[in-house]
């Protein structure tokens, strides 16, 4: 899978989990400030992200992360070692 | 003027059903005028010491003191081995339990000296507590969160035996945290993680089955025994202490609120909730019976009809899960059982350990906030 299918993936999560228009989100965007994720939405993300990607994404993803680029990174990672 | 009070005297063992008597009684005498002091039924507390009836004294021991100012008693304590817990962790660790005392530092200093010296003699090298027997037991002494009264299988102290045990040189050894689980995060929410969790882990989170009792029972202890190895003071039950445990759980468990969730039918965690049967032993007033009449088991039957809290004591994934969204189905599956249980007044959870800073940081984003804190005390020897 590349990159950019892991961000389009992703992003509609991330759009679902915090009720926005996936076009407001770009790798960059900050999940936190820009569209005030909180703690429990990332580790909502860190979830449904494992359940997409058939991986184990760790809750420290939920306190580390900022961007979807971070995200899309360590899932990145994931499926590379899977 | 006024005479001064007669000195301490020395602590003494614990000698015949008179002595017994009154080491029982002390904490109901200290603290009965205390709002949030539930006295315990006396049958038990009786048992607990029993060493026919404890499991505990099959493989360990402990010696009962008490010291006296003037004819009364003021102060226990019981100093206790537990060999299996110095097995498990490769350790020489002595323990002190059952302490109650007026607020006096020279009975308090008589009683840990006694049982400092009991530990001594048999070659152990520290003295933690209160610890009433094992971990598994109820265990240490409330510092913070004065304004409640305990959960059931939890202890509760005034406000001054901290400073009581710390004027006779006892230092912090380890704090336990209770949490208040109530309603940070919307359940919907906590829901939505649950769903999508058991989706990705295949995980299926279900109630006891009453029809099943005992062996679900031994599931649990499954994950307990996984999930908390190589805890901080942990040492798994005997069958005994086990056996003992499930008999007192079945007289306050409410099987529906209990969660055990399963990966192709395999344990990996749960969430062993109780409703908080301290609502009802506080309106027995520490006796089941008066004057030969089942007085206060009118009232304990008639006020567990009424408890709205219930007490999350365990709460545990295994290793290989932890930290995957499983907690959240677990709390989120717990909330639901709760509500529909019909119990409105919160959920305690805990202990956790002070420094399991996953678990810990996990319970806060989950909307738990920290309500209570217990600590146990210790000294080298």
């Amino acid at each position: 899978m590349t990159e950019d299918e892991i961000f389009h993936q992703l992003r509609a999560l991330c759009a679902e989990i915090l009720a926005v228009d996936p076009s407001a989100i770009t790798p960059d965007t900050d999940l936190r400030d820009e569209l005030e994720a909180d703690s429990l939405d990332m580790v909502e993300l860190a979830v449904a992200s494992g359940d997409r990607f058939d991986l184990r994404v760790d809750f420290d993803l939920a306190t580390h992360v900022r961007t979807l680029a971070d995200v899309t990174t360590l899932v990145r990672a994931g499926v590379r070692a899977g | 003027m006024p005479v001064p009070p007669p000195p301490p005297g020395p602590a003494e063992p614990v000698r015949g059903r008179r002595g017994l008597t009154e080491f029982i009684e002390l904490p109901y005498r200290l603290h009965g005028g205390d709002p949030h002091f539930v006295p315990p039924l006396r049958d038990d507390s009786r048992r607990l010491l029993d060493r026919r009836h404890n499991p505990f004294f099959r493989y360990g021991e402990a010696a009962l003191f008490t010291v006296r100012r003037g004819k009364r008693v003021a102060g226990r304590i019981a100093a206790v081995h537990n060999p299996r817990h110095n097995a498990t962790h490769a350790a020489r660790d002595g323990f002190f339990g059952q302490f109650a005392c007026a607020d006096d530092p020279a009975v308090a200093r008589e009683l840990l000296d006694a049982a400092a010296r009991w530990l001594r003699g048999r070659g152990l090298t520290t003295m933690l507590g209160p610890v009433n027997f094992t971990t598994n037991d109820e265990c240490g002494v409330l510092v913070d969160g004065f304004d409640a009264p305990p959960s059931v299988m939890m202890p509760y102290n005034p406000a001054y035996y901290p400073a009581l045990l710390e004027s006779c040189g006892m230092t912090k050894a380890k704090d336990l945290w209770a949490w208040d689980t109530e309603g940070k995060v919307p359940p919907e929410r906590l829901l939505r993680i649950a769903r999508r969790a058991e989706h990705r882990h295949r995980l299926t989170v279900r109630p006891l089955d009453p029809a099943r009792f005992d062996a679900d029972l031994d599931r649990v202890k499954l994950v307990f025994d996984r999930a908390w190895h190589g805890n901080w003071g942990f040492t798994p039950m005997t069958d005994a202490e086990f056996a003992a445990a499930k008999h007192r759980l079945r007289k306050v468990m409410d099987p529906g609120l209990v969660q055990l969730a399963e990966v192709d039918g395999e344990p990996v965690a749960v969430a062993l909730v109780l409703p908080d049967f301290n609502q009802a032993v506080a309106a027995a007033r520490g006796r089941l019976t008066r004057f030969g009449l089942p007085i206060g088991q009118v009232r304990l039957s008639m006020a567990a009809r009424r408890i709205d809290r219930v007490r999350g004591v365990l709460f545990g994934v295994v290793p290989d899960l932890r930290r995957h969204g499983v907690e959240a189905a677990l709390l989120a599956r717990a909330h639901e059982a709760i509500v529909s249980g019909g119990y409105r007044g919160g959920m305690e959870l805990g202990w956790t350990l002070e420094d399991n800073q996953a678990i810990n940081r996990y319970l806060t984003v989950l909307g738990c906030t920290r309500a209570k804190a217990y600590r146990i005390y210790g000294r080298e020897l």
